[in-house]
């Protein structure tokens, strides 16, 4: 009962963290978007172009809240959010919610498929890097799991798509095939990004994984299963794996944050329509009903996930309750 | 009544500035032709057997196609695809001399201020409204109509009203004489949207785009790719020959050659110099380099010191290496500017004031004269890498002078709101060309300008522009912006630094490619094999 105690407490006590994170990452966006980016007017009456009178900007300043107290618009903003109503883009003829709904999907394909490469390559780096620790096999997995986690994405991108679109050309450089339209075609288009997203991660896993499986294997109940005479693999990967799994899944959790980062620069390259498109796209149109609703979407899913990953830790791994309670 | 038929040979555009600093904004070359025919070097065969219908177009851009009606554009890319869906009133031809496009031909009245048009008959939209002279007007009013807040309203200002006598018949009331308005008619302010479905849509018909062009709307992924596929009802079907276009936003200049080499693309365009030789020799790519009236300069807020002293604006001018700016940033593909216009008939040859050619004697000269030679002059530039590689250039020349120059560089993304803010004294710039020489010069210079930064006030500039805009005959209005030039070279606050070519690159299996002087591809010309 006291265990279970515990567990609640915690999970609440992460749960309001979350939620005072996510409020204040909503104020932050909303003014420094509307301080630090030029006027939107100015776009939506044609940019640099546009021969708009000044009634005309004072006008749709107006009609866009824009001449209102910053607390008042993000009242007005906010409160709107709450109901489910993101706004109107300043831009395009569509909602903000219909924008984003077109591209999550599309991110969240390509992050999980990024993330399902990682997981699987990087934990099979680690541990083979950790069971052959000090060899050949260990100096290899090591060396290419630093080059992986160095190349920046905007390089690799170019080069995969040099080598795999131009050289040999297996893939398209570039391009998107809406999933439920094709869904083969989906997935021929989205290998390159993913490969190109999940890289970094790769080797950032492999590391962690090593590192943490070493640090496992240097403990006394492992040299004590393994003199109680049980075979190598059950102690390596049965008794060993078991116990690094829940700081692997917070690793995997934290880790996703810099993913959504690197969406962002993969989607440019290969011209995939997600959330990391629109955002630059929105940047640079000043469409900040787009801007904030993102920002604030990113900020709520990956401190959700945090918190999930937290959560399921403490759940796998007693010992991370203790110390993050 | 006697109507006239292609007799205004007023190159008009309403050309799009570059978004410069803007970074990663579309708006990149423009191309102008016909500007000096010596220099129109083609390096690849547009004329193919003969005319063929059929074949898929894929166009590769540094595109960002936010809505489908002209109306609510605020991106140059955006009119690519408008010229194949949208007819105006007139169109330009690749020298940006007004043509007829859905009226055969208008008139004006004796005092100007009446302008007639005579439609075509049995024209329809995509959805099979019938385009008559009500469609017409209800397109006009509804961007005039404040309760729209169309960006575009302010190209229209000059109209009074707009009548249809007849389903043929559109006649336009002016206020004054106004020769800008004709060319406006042929860009995003007269594109003509099908009235049905402007009320069927309402607010979400940027998402649908029905007009009466060769190209109809068959697949639209915001944010990524927009497939358009012939409309075989077009009133001028033999302007179609492709079964579709599909125009492709690629942001980066890598991945867009990438695809012209892998064949995932047909054409791309806007090629940077130093891009150029990684398509030379590419299997089954041609490329056509054209000269353009996209003008870079660099210009100051001329209210704040020390650039209120005319003489250190006349020693930075003559210290600009305009030639050195050239043959490194352009690899040679531009050409010196002297005025802000670089094509159309606006352009005078025969420029007699100022030309500030590098020259550090005269630029010393002007600077002894300031009043404090040694004081610190900033030059802003962007982060953008075009931008930067300008002010670099710029910067050898002007140290040769002795000048205490300095180098301050903006992010991309703040530049022009900071340079609105009066935060950057000194700056470089571009703007495209448009084909009536109006729609460039009073945003930018009239003392009311919209875009007029530097808050340049000169009345007699202000006059003279007043004045050659009510003029409809461009061979009496253009006269008068020689002077209006004159004056902006005296005054030494836009120095005009180059005009640079366009380069597009396509696959050989493309015909029809023809450079038009505002830069826009009108894919409706090309056809494939």
């Amino acid at each position: 009962m006291e265990v279970q105690a515990e567990m609640i407490t915690f999970t609440l006590r992460r749960l309001l963290s979350t939620v005072v994170v996510v409020f204040l990452v909503s104020v932050i966006t909303f003014y420094v978007t509307r301080v630090v980016l030029p006027d939107p007017v100015s776009t939506i009456l044609g940019g640099q172009e546009s021969g708009a009178s000044a009634e005309q900007i004072a006008q749709i300043r107006q009609s866009l809240f824009l001449d209102r107290p910053f607390p008042v618009q993000y009242w007005l903003w906010i409160t709107g959010v709450l109901t489910g109503n993101l706004g109107r883009s300043y831009l395009r003829p569509q909602d903000v919610s219909e924008m984003i709904g077109a591209a999550l999907p599309v991110t969240f394909e390509l992050t999980l498929l990024a993330l399902l490469i990682a997981v699987f390559f990087g934990v099979a780096l680690g541990m083979v890097g950790a069971a052959r620790h000090n060899r050949p096999a260990d100096t290899i997995t090591s060396g290419a799991s630093v080059l992986m986690l160095s190349v920046p994405n905007f390089f690799l991108g170019v080069l995969l798509v040099y080598l795999f679109a131009m050289i040999v050309p297996l893939f398209p450089s570039g391009g998107y095939v809406p999933f439920f339209q094709n869904p083969v075609q989906n997935l021929y288009y989205m290998v390159l990004p993913a490969v190109t997203l999940a890289m970094g991660y790769i080797g950032n896993l492999a590391r962690f994984t090593r590192s943490i499986l070493l640090r496992v294997y240097s403990e006394e109940y492992i040299t004590r299963a393994t003199a109680s005479g049980l075979s190598r693999r059950t102690v390596l990967f049965g008794y060993g794996l078991h116990s690094a799994a829940g700081s692997i899944l917070v690793a995997v959790g934290l880790n996703l944050a810099s993913l959504v980062g690197g969406a962002v620069v993969t989607e440019a390259i290969f011209s995939v329509p997600g959330v990391g498109t629109l955002l630059a796209n929105s940047i640079l149109g000043s469409d900040l009903p787009v801007i904030s609703a993102l920002v604030l979407l990113v900020t709520v899913g990956v401190t959700l996930i945090t918190w999930v990953v937290d959560v399921l830790g403490g759940i796998i791994d007693p010992r991370l309750r203790a110390v993050k309670a | 009544m006697k109507y006239e038929t292609q007799s205004f040979s007023l190159p008009i555009t309403r050309r799009g500035l570059l978004l410069l600093g803007g970074g990663v904004a579309a708006g990149g070359l423009l191309a102008g032709c016909g500007v000096s025919p010596s220099r129109t070097g083609t390096t690849g065969s547009t004329n193919g057997g003969k005319k063929r219908v059929g074949g898929d177009l894929k166009y590769a851009g540094n595109f960002d196609l936010r809505t489908l009606d002209p109306a609510f554009s605020a991106a140059y890319s955006e009119r690519f695809v408008y010229y194949a869906m949208y007819n105006g009133l007139v169109t330009y031809d690749k020298d940006l001399k007004v043509v007829p496009d859905l009226a055969s031909e208008w008139k004006y009245s004796n005092d100007d201020t009446t302008l007639t048009f005579k439609l075509r008959p049995n024209v329809v939209f995509h959805d099979d409204t019938p385009c008559d002279a009500q469609a017409v007007k209800f397109n006009l009013d509804r961007v005039r109509d404040p309760a729209t807040k169309s960006g575009q309203a302010g190209h229209l200002v000059a109209i009074k009203s707009v009548e249809a006598p007849d389903a043929l018949t559109v006649v336009i009331q002016l206020d004054r004489p106004w020769r800008p308005l004709l060319a406006s008619l042929g860009e995003r302010p007269g594109f003509i949207s099908s009235p049905t479905a402007i009320k069927k849509y309402g607010e979400d018909y940027g998402a649908h785009g029905v007009g009466t062009g060769p190209y109809k709307v068959a697949e639209f992924q915001q944010g990524s790719y927009i497939v358009l596929e012939r409309f075989d009802k077009n009133w001028n079907a033999r302007s179609a020959y492709l079964n579709s276009i599909r125009f492709d936003g690629v942001p980066e200049a890598s991945s867009q050659i990438t695809r012209l080499r892998t064949g995932e693309a047909t054409i791309i365009d806007q090629l940077d110099p130093s891009l150029i030789p990684t398509i030379a020799g590419a299997q089954g790519v041609t490329s056509m380099t054209n000269p353009t009236g996209v003008w870079y300069f660099s210009t100051v807020s001329y209210l704040s010191a020390p650039f209120d002293d005319v003489n250190i604006r006349k020693a930075i001018a003559y210290g600009i290496n305009k030639d050195a700016v050239i043959k490194t940033v352009y690899q040679g593909k531009a050409r010196p500017a002297n005025t802000p216009i670089g094509v159309g008939w606006a352009v005078d040859k025969n420029f007699a004031g100022p030309d500030y050619d590098f020259d550090v004697k005269k630029a010393k000269d002007f600077l002894e004269k300031a009043a404090d030679p040694g004081v610190e002059i900033p030059l802003g530039t962007s982060s953008q890498s075009r931008n930067s590689a300008v002010a670099q250039a710029m910067l050898d020349g002007l140290k040769k002078t002795g000048m205490n120059v300095t180098l301050q560089t903006t992010p991309a993304a703040d530049y022009n709101s900071q340079i609105k803010a009066g935060r950057i004294p000194w700056w470089i710039s571009s703007w495209s060309p448009r084909a009536d020489p109006d729609g460039l010069l009073r945003i930018v210079f009239h003392s009311e300008g919209a875009q007029n930064s530097n808050h340049y006030n000169n009345p007699k500039v202000d006059e003279l522009l007043d004045q050659a805009a009510a003029i409809n005959d461009h061979k009496e209005a253009a006269p008068l912006y020689g002077e209006v030039y004159s004056l902006l070279a005296e005054d030494a606050v836009s120095l005009s630094v180059a005009w640079p070519d366009n380069t597009i690159a396509f696959r050989t299996d493309l015909h029809g490619v023809e450079q038009y002087g505002d830069g826009i591809i009108r894919f409706k010309d090309m056809w494939m094999d």
